[in-house]
């Protein structure tokens, strides 16, 4: 239980990083992001470290996690239709996600944890790949200085901490709640760094902060050999495995407060409905990448407050 | 039952059918020529079955004159797999530099040209693959590092120019968005021996009044900023022809024709150098080096003198002794 629980929690850290956390840091940070990361990591640790929950019967669970999985949805289907589906309908992208998501809901908990062990193999094999075929194209030089002030290093790492850490709370459950996740948090900052430096060697610090998926546009370049194209359409998959992920955990848990089949089925539908509206107007999509980092203060304070662990 | 249901319901869903278009139904893009005189002309090459088809369209933004593509052709236009992308020199390349970065169909690899030639396509050839073609070899920059120069304001952008000939041995020069000039064939060479970590160009040199021709294996270049701008140079070099009278058999002859080649390859830098500054063309990256150097700008690289310093080394001969 403690490794698979180790994985799937992997998968969550790593959730919020899609068009937001990566894009966020690089364009913040510039050259420095790397000590962002790092000092983020340190703080992750702190939060992970002190930060003891352990999700009861509330409310307030009930609506970070619709939150969450709203967010998701709207970061999965804005990179679909962004990427791949332009002309499509941003509704009918999203109903896919949904009846996946309520056929995972109405198998038992333990499905979610075997899925998460199958597609780590994946993930790590594709992250491995990208990695690798974009090392030739890296360029020393676009670690040129860009007077980027200390303020926006320390702003960029407690982004990082909060993007990386605040997910991993929603599966606190009474039996989950003791293991720790340190190894893997550190695990996961480290693919995270490779990636965001490698992705900066790549861009520079224009193009990186031009973009909303920077990674993905650096892989768009990759021609390998003349012949192995399209790249960046493996980082997408991993991309959304990792939201896909941690839309079931945030499903399981509204399935655990509810523990209703009824009322939750219209709790997802009531979900798809509403992020198919954010999805329709770019400036609540905007709105919705702009206010994430307070999103994640009120909502730890929030799970802290109501599921705090007693030391007994 | 309900699994079923679900799986068929997903079947609907999942395909990703919805507005989907033949492969037959588009109209695949190998090169796009953009002109601007008041408006917008864009003609568009199309891989047909054996041949090449050219549809022209126009409209006053570069997007809306391909949109209207579709008016024009049967098959949808569809920019995926792009090869290159001529403008005139009347386009704004801001423009065409937004466009194709913004549009998430377009691939990134294509190469951006210049032209003053109006009339260069022909049904029986693919041109845009053969501009692909001799600027992957020629090593030209594509349109993915161009934009990451143009979005560097320390950094000036150089474009191929496509001639009448459909030759591209010259380049022009931007100075930020201002076309500044066109080099000639001579310095475009010293431009790629400067931007380039390898090359297998080849040049000719007179020595003697008999010519001797060395290609390029490995160039390593420092450039240090100081009072001056010094740029250090080593060419390892093949020997391919000489003109009978220029001897290559003994260590002396070697160093004799090094010596004449190395005061040429200084000449050239130097003239090259002298073009850039007059232009204020910064295509080499040197206020990049200056600002990392000092953190902010107050004098360009243009207000710099420069130490030029070549070493050429003959390290290959061919199969001949003499």
């Amino acid at each position: 239980m403690k490794k698979e629980y180790n994985i799937l929690q992997y998968f969550n850290m790593r959730s919020l990083f899609i068009g937001i956390g990566i894009s966020r840091i690089l364009a913040n940070a510039h050259e420095l992001h790397p000590i962002s990361v790092i000092l983020g990591t340190l703080i992750g640790l702190l939060i992970l470290k002190f930060i003891k929950i352990e999700l009861k019967n509330n409310i307030v669970n009930t609506i970070i996690s619709i939150i969450f999985l709203i967010y998701s949805f709207v970061i999965i289907v804005n990179l679909v239709s962004t990427m791949y589906l332009n002309h499509m309908m941003k509704f009918l992208l999203g109903i896919p996600i949904i009846l996946l998501l309520m056929y995972i809901l109405k198998c038992k908990e333990v499905l979610i944890y075997r899925i998460s062990n199958i597609m780590i193999v994946i993930v790590v094999f594709f992250f491995f790949f990208c990695l690798f075929s974009l090392l030739p194209n890296v360029e020393f030089s676009n670690l040129m200085y860009t007077n980027v002030s200390f303020k926006d290093v320390i702003i960029s790492a407690i982004e990082y901490a909060l993007i990386s850490t605040v997910p991993t709370f929603i599966i606190r459950y009474k039996q989950t709640s003791d293991i720790p996740i340190y190894k893997t948090y550190i695990a996961s900052s480290i693919t995270i760094l490779q990636m965001m430096f490698v992705t900066y060697l790549i861009l520079g610090p224009n193009l990186s902060e031009l973009f909303r998926y920077p990674e993905y546009m650096v892989l768009k370049s990759i021609n390998i050999s003349g012949s192995l194209t399209n790249l960046e359409n493996m980082l997408s998959l991993i991309w959304l495995i990792d939201a896909i992920m941690f839309i079931f955990c945030c499903g399981n848990t509204i399935k655990r407060q509810v523990n209703n089949k009824v009322v939750l089925n219209i709790i997802l539908v009531f979900i798809l409905i509403i992020a198919s509206i954010i999805s329709k107007y770019y400036q609540l999509i905007l709105s919705v990448y702009l206010y994430i980092i307070p999103i994640l203060i009120i909502s730890l304070i929030s799970l802290y407050l109501v599921n705090k662990k007693s030391s007994s | 039952m309900k699994k079923i249901i679900l799986i068929i319901i997903s079947l609907f869903f999942l395909t990703g059918c919805k507005d989907y278009t033949e492969l037959e139904n588009l109209g695949i893009a190998s090169s796009i020529f953009i002109e601007y005189d008041g408006e917008y002309k864009i003609t568009t090459e199309i891989y047909k079955d054996k041949e090449m088809e050219i549809v022209h369209s126009s409209g006053s933004t570069i997007s809306e004159a391909i949109s209207n593509f579709n008016y024009k052709s049967k098959n949808g236009v569809y920019l995926s797999h792009l090869n290159a992308v001529i403008i005139d020199k009347q386009v704004e390349i801001k423009d065409t530099v937004y466009y194709f970065l913004r549009n998430p169909d377009v691939n990134t690899n294509f190469y951006l040209v210049i032209t003053d030639n109006e009339d260069f396509y022909d049904k029986d050839e693919n041109i845009g693959l053969k501009i692909k073609n001799i600027c992957s070899r020629l090593k030209y920059k594509d349109f993915f590092q161009i934009t990451k120069d143009y979005l560097n304001e320390n950094i000036d952008i150089a474009l191929p120019f496509l001639d009448k000939k459909l030759s591209m041995d010259e380049i022009t020069i931007y100075k930020k968005d201002k076309l500044k000039d066109r080099l000639n064939s001579k310095n475009t060479l010293i431009y790629s021996l400067l931007t380039n970590k390898s090359s297998n160009e080849t040049l000719k040199f007179t020595i003697d009044n008999r010519y001797v021709v060395l290609s390029v294996n490995q160039i390593s270049k420092k450039i240090k900023i100081d009072k001056n701008i010094q740029i250090d140079i080593n060419l390892e070099m093949t020997l391919e022809e000489k003109e009978v009278g220029i001897n290559d058999n003994t260590i002396k002859d070697i160093t004799y024709i090094e010596k004449n080649v190395n005061q040429y390859m200084n000449d050239y830098i130097k003239d090259f150098i002298e073009i850039i500054k007059e232009n204020e063309s910064d295509i080499l990256g040197l206020d990049t080096l200056i600002y990392n150097k000092y953190k902010k700008i107050d004098t360009h690289f243009y207000e710099y003198d420069f130490d030029i310093s070549t070493k050429v080394n003959i390290n290959k001969k061919g199969q001949l002794l003499k």
